[in-house]
């Protein structure tokens, strides 16, 4: 490669650094109110197992299976908790 | 045009069943085709007509079959379902770990009305042929959740919706910015959500259209039968849904006295049916006591011959 092929290597790579830096921080603020709502999302549908209001069991039912990452979302979210809810929950046997 | 439902609700032990294989056969006879759905975990219709029924509709007559579902069964072979959709689609965590959940959500409140619902909904979509559709109702307390559950199932999932909508429209936003592929995945709880609240719905419209679907208020003619009675009325009333008739079963003549009803229930149109030696077993048996009453007022409100669609 010739001086300037390399220089111009170097400078794409750069940008596209750059590109990827900007794009995270565009989308950082809408990840984690995503997040936020997913969670609540998640205790709204599944929150019987940690005491909350719930839905009508049909919906959970109907629910549970397209709802995996959501589940995981919340026994990690419960996990690192320091409440009570954690405690019921590691009671339970949970993976 | 899919069948008309008449749903005869009342507290336990006032005829319900009877009432309702009555009016199945009087419609029969009139040359309506029926199907009898028994929604009554005492399945009655089986000792009624000295037949075992089941989930398959089975024929007592040219144009009349009956299904008496069992609700226990139907629940646990959901549950079945639910569970073997979990494992197939879970890749992290395993199915194992939900049996627990399994077993409590099995007693979930609004489980039982949903399988009714469920069981109704699939009645209805297999009754093409059908003219009416007589449901014989579980007592009271459950009648009232399976009317109300739609509308109730229909708050969550509308606010559910929403909040689904929050979450894939950032959702999509992310993607588009930070892989800028137009091509995003199909939220599938959405379409699940979407798929629950159009049904829940339909079914809430049905329940409050006058011209599909009918409610028979079947009493005896006793104070204890009649507060229920009005309870029953008051119920269904705030749910938007009609009572077409009050049926006053093991009446002492057939005749309705003017006080023998509670002023609240008077307004509505009223049948007698005279109190029986015994209770109606078989078709012979049916037969006779549908002699003895007006069956025009029976088959009330879809009895007429107004539509042939």
């Amino acid at each position: 490669m010739s001086r300037g092929e390399r220089l111009r290597e170097a400078l794409r790579r750069i940008l596209d650094t750059l590109d990827a830096m900007q794009r995270g921080k565009a989308t950082e603020a809408v990840e984690w109110e995503m997040q936020e709502l997913r969670q609540v999302f998640a205790l709204l549908v599944m929150g019987e197992a940690v005491g909350l209001p719930a839905p009508p069991g049909e919906l959970t039912l109907e629910l549970l299976p397209e709802m995996e990452d959501e589940l995981r979302l919340l026994l990690q979210r419960i996990d690192t908790a320091q409440t009570p809810f954690s405690q019921l929950f590691s009671s339970l046997p949970m993976e | 045009m899919s069948a008309r439902s008449v749903f005869f609700v009342g507290k336990g032990g006032v005829g319900k069943s009877t009432l309702a294989a009555l009016a199945a056969l009087a419609h029969a006879d009139s040359g309506k085709r029926v199907l009898l759905l028994s929604l009554d975990p005492a399945h009655n219709q089986s000792d009624i007509f000295e037949r075992q029924f089941g989930e398959d509709a089975r024929s007592v007559h040219p144009l009349l079959d009956v299904i008496e579902p069992d609700l226990d069964r139907w629940i646990r072979r959901y549950l079945a379902e639910v569970e073997e959709r979990v494992r197939a689609s879970y890749t992290y965590l395993t199915a194992l770990n939900l049996e627990h959940h399994f077993r409590v959500l099995r007693h979930s409140p609004g489980l039982e009305e949903f399988a009714l619902r469920r069981i109704y909904e699939h009645a209805l979509a297999e009754a093409r042929k059908t003219d009416i559709l007589i449901v014989d109702m579980p007592p009271t307390a459950l009648s009232v959740r399976f009317f109300s559950s739609p509308s109730l199932s229909l708050a969550w999932t509308q606010q559910l919706l929403a909040l689904r909508r929050e979450i894939t429209r950032r959702r999509e936003m992310i993607t588009r910015i930070r892989v800028g592929t137009k091509d995003i995945e199909q939220d599938r709880i959405l379409r699940t959500l979407e798929r629950e609240t159009q049904r829940n719905e339909e079914l809430t419209a049905l329940f409050g259209d006058p011209d599909r679907c009918a409610v028979h208020l079947v009493i005896n003619p006793d104070p204890l039968s009649w507060k229920e009675g009005m309870r029953i009325r008051e119920e269904l009333d705030g749910l938007g849904i009609a009572i077409a008739q009050v049926d006053v079963n093991k009446s002492e003549d057939g005749d309705l006295h003017a006080d023998s009803l509670p002023d609240s229930l008077t307004d509505l149109p009223q049948l007698g049916i005279p109190l029986q030696k015994q209770s109606p077993i078989g078709i012979a048996m049916l037969e006779d006591v549908l002699g003895l009453i007006d069956t025009a007022a029976l088959r009330r409100p879809f009895g007429t011959g107004r539509d042939d669609t």
